[in-house]
């Protein structure tokens, strides 16, 4: 409150000359507006230049930072790396979305190109892409293997849960003629950047990593460039006994059967969590080697040739005029050729032969669907509805997938 | 001493009735009576000559007894309204001589002297509304011819009370050295180069301060015209400080 004489008034506010000689903007109370008369009003305070310009830049650069925080999509929540063969990777954000979608490979940036998981649920993407990858013949009987790795960027913050998205990607898997391996894990933020930095996706650092640390030595590169099934055939090795804290399920598959003389040799071989040479029991009839030799890897392809055996009988292997036929119509023929793939025991050779074929020149999509591979697929579609009716119409038999490609 | 000074220091005692402090107050009252007079008159008037000049004294005469503190005017403002009361009534009591007869002219003075002490209390209250009112728009008018605004003045008022006196004295220096009031009306602008040397402040602190100093200044050097706003002005150090010393 500031007393004095009114000098001059406009309107509610006025200036005022106080006692002590001060001439002060004051806002007047009513019935009090005379010039010459001593008047009380409050103190108008006009900010000065400097801290205008400081409440407006300070005003600014919140409105700046606001829009450009909506310009910007929201951040990731967690990351979901899917290494199928293709590895790709997709940003998740808050609300289980997903907001981007990034192949880290040749093969990841084409699945991508055909299949786009963007704006849609985790588990919805995880299933669509499992299910793209199958259809494009990049899940086969090789590469049987689906490593889906979770990277929260927030510790306990459980935006992806893995249970789903595996049973999301079981789903999706339990369609297929192959019988696929499918391993979730969660890696640190830590070992995503680590990961990123090398350039391959957390998954498979993860692998190269725990190949490091268990002695098996598989180097980056080859973690790169292999798919996960291939790694797992080539090296000997059971990818979940790589990493840190699998949840491993293999689909129509039944529990391995070992053989007996080993399942009395080494009883539980194939446990998660203990790498075969470790075991000091392990194979105690041959002499200790180092891990390079992998003597237990052997033991696991047998198995999963086992496996291989027992899950699809074999029909048509011992008949070679049938492999003839089936040679000549390589290229375009994926069913067959997947038929083809299942006859391992027959020559080895071979067939790594054909795996580095392949390796050279990926193989297109099949002429014909797969039964299904398509049969799922479509259940997937018909399931996300709408939004990606116009990119893969759902329903046109004998359409091939080189058909969609085009109208994408 | 000015004359302000005298009031104070007279006023109370002849109030008292202390007839050697009135004779002193009335005497040193003559050149503010004569210019108050003159103003009203609308001319100039001389000590001896024009009746004017004993209406003015006797009304001030009258305003040492009247004056009542409560009444927060300045005794000198209030010296003026009862002066141009009274000089209003002599007005009227002239112009009803020259056109009524001789006779009628004994009885005049009884109304005036029979003013209900009502009727004077609201006349004193609304001429001194209106004197204040005039005052202060008269004072915008002094500041205009020296480019100052009113909110100018405002914005340049020193709000820090170190700075706020600084200035103050030099604007009393400048009220007070003839040399550079004289300056400042002649040119419209502050002697800032002779003020500098006098006060001893820095060129750029008075120009910084240029709009208040002038101000003040002002109002220092024609206090007996802002009555009012010169006596609500309680500088510190003025009315019986270094200033006196200065005006002679």
């Amino acid at each position: 409150m500031v007393k004095g004489i009114l000098l001059q008034k406009k309107g509610p506010a006025g200036v005022v000359m106080t006692p002590d000689g001060r001439f002060v903007r004051v806002l007047l109370i009513k019935n009090q507006r005379t010039l010459g008369q001593e008047v009380a009003g409050t103190e108008l305070r006009f900010p000065s230049l400097l801290q205008g310009v400081a409440v407006a830049s300070i005003l600014i650069l919140v409105c700046v930072i606001g829009l450009w925080a909506k310009m910007m999509p929201g951040s990731a929540a967690a990351y979901v790396a899917l290494d199928i063969n293709p590895s790709l990777e997709l940003a998740i954000d808050n609300e289980g979305k997903v907001i981007n979608a990034e192949g880290l490979d040749g093969e990841g940036r084409e699945l991508l190109k055909k299949v786009d998981p963007k704006n849609l649920v985790v588990y919805q993407a995880v299933e669509l892409l499992v299910a793209g990858a199958s259809r494009y013949n990049y899940l086969n009987d090789t590469n049987n293997v689906v490593l889906a790795t979770v990277t929260p960027t927030k510790q306990n913050q459980k935006v992806v849960d893995e249970e789903k998205l595996e049973a999301a990607v079981n789903d999706t898997v339990a369609g297929l003629a192959t019988p696929v391996k499918v391993v979730t894990e969660r890696a640190t933020v830590q070992e995503h950047k680590q990961a990123s930095k090398q350039g391959v996706s957390v998954g498979r650092y993860l692998i190269h990593q725990g190949s490091t640390k268990q002695g098996a030595q598989i180097s980056i590169e080859e973690v790169k460039k292999k798919g996960l099934g291939q790694l797992e055939k080539e090296k000997g090795i059971e990818i979940q006994l790589l990493l840190p804290h699998p949840k491993l399920r293999v689909n129509e598959i039944q529990p391995t059967k070992m053989e007996p003389e080993k399942d009395l040799e080494s009883p539980d071989a194939g446990k998660p969590g203990q790498l075969l040479p470790a075991k000091p029991g392990f194979e105690a009839g041959k002499p200790t080697e180092p891990l390079k030799q992998i003597p237990p890897g052997l033991i696991i392809k047998e198995q999963i040739h086992q496996r291989l055996q027992n899950s699809k009988p074999m029909q048509n292997k011992d008949d070679p005029g049938q492999r003839k036929q089936e040679d000549k119509e390589y290229d375009e023929d994926e069913d067959e050729e997947e038929e083809d793939n299942k006859d391992h025991e027959k020559d080895d050779d071979e067939d790594e032969e054909r795996r580095d074929d392949r390796r050279q020149k990926p193989l297109g999509p099949p002429p014909h669907l797969k039964d299904s591979g398509e049969s799922v697929l479509e259940k997937l579609q018909e399931r996300q509805g709408h939004h990606r009716e116009e990119e893969h119409p759902p329903g046109k038999p004998g359409q091939g997938p080189k058909g969609t490609e085009k109208e994408d | 001493m000015t004359l302000e000074q005298y009031t104070a220091q007279y006023l109370n005692q002849a109030r008292q009735g202390d007839a050697l402090a009135r004779e002193k107050l009335l005497a040193q009252a003559k050149p503010f009576i004569q210019g108050t007079c003159a103003k009203v008159c609308g001319r100039s008037l001389e000590w001896g000559r024009d009746d004017e000049l004993s209406i003015g004294l006797m009304a001030f005469n009258e305003a040492i007894d009247r004056f009542e503190d409560e009444r927060k005017i300045p005794f000198l403002g209030f010296a003026r309204l009862v002066m141009k009361s009274r000089l209003s009534d002599f007005f009227r009591r002239e112009a009803r001589h020259r056109h009524q007869p001789l006779e009628y002219q004994a009885g005049d003075n009884a109304p005036v002297q029979m003013d209900t002490a009502q009727a004077w209390e609201k006349y004193l209250l609304e001429a001194e509304a209106r004197e204040r009112q005039e005052e202060v728009v008269e004072f915008q008018k002094e500041l205009s011819l020296y480019d100052i605004g009113v909110g100018e003045l405002a914005d340049a008022s020193p709000k820090h009370r170190d700075s706020r006196e600084n200035l103050l004295t030099a604007a009393k220096h400048v009220a007070e050295q003839p040399g550079l009031m004289e300056h400042l009306i002649r040119t419209r602008r502050l002697p800032v180069k002779e003020l500098a040397l006098s006060c001893g402040l820095h060129r750029k602190t008075i120009e910084k301060g240029r709009r208040y100093i002038i101000a003040m200044a002002l109002l220092l050097h024609q206090r007996e015209r802002f009555i009012y706003l010169y006596s609500y002005l309680k500088l510190t150090g003025w009315s019986e400080g270094e200033g006196g010393s200065h005006c002679g």
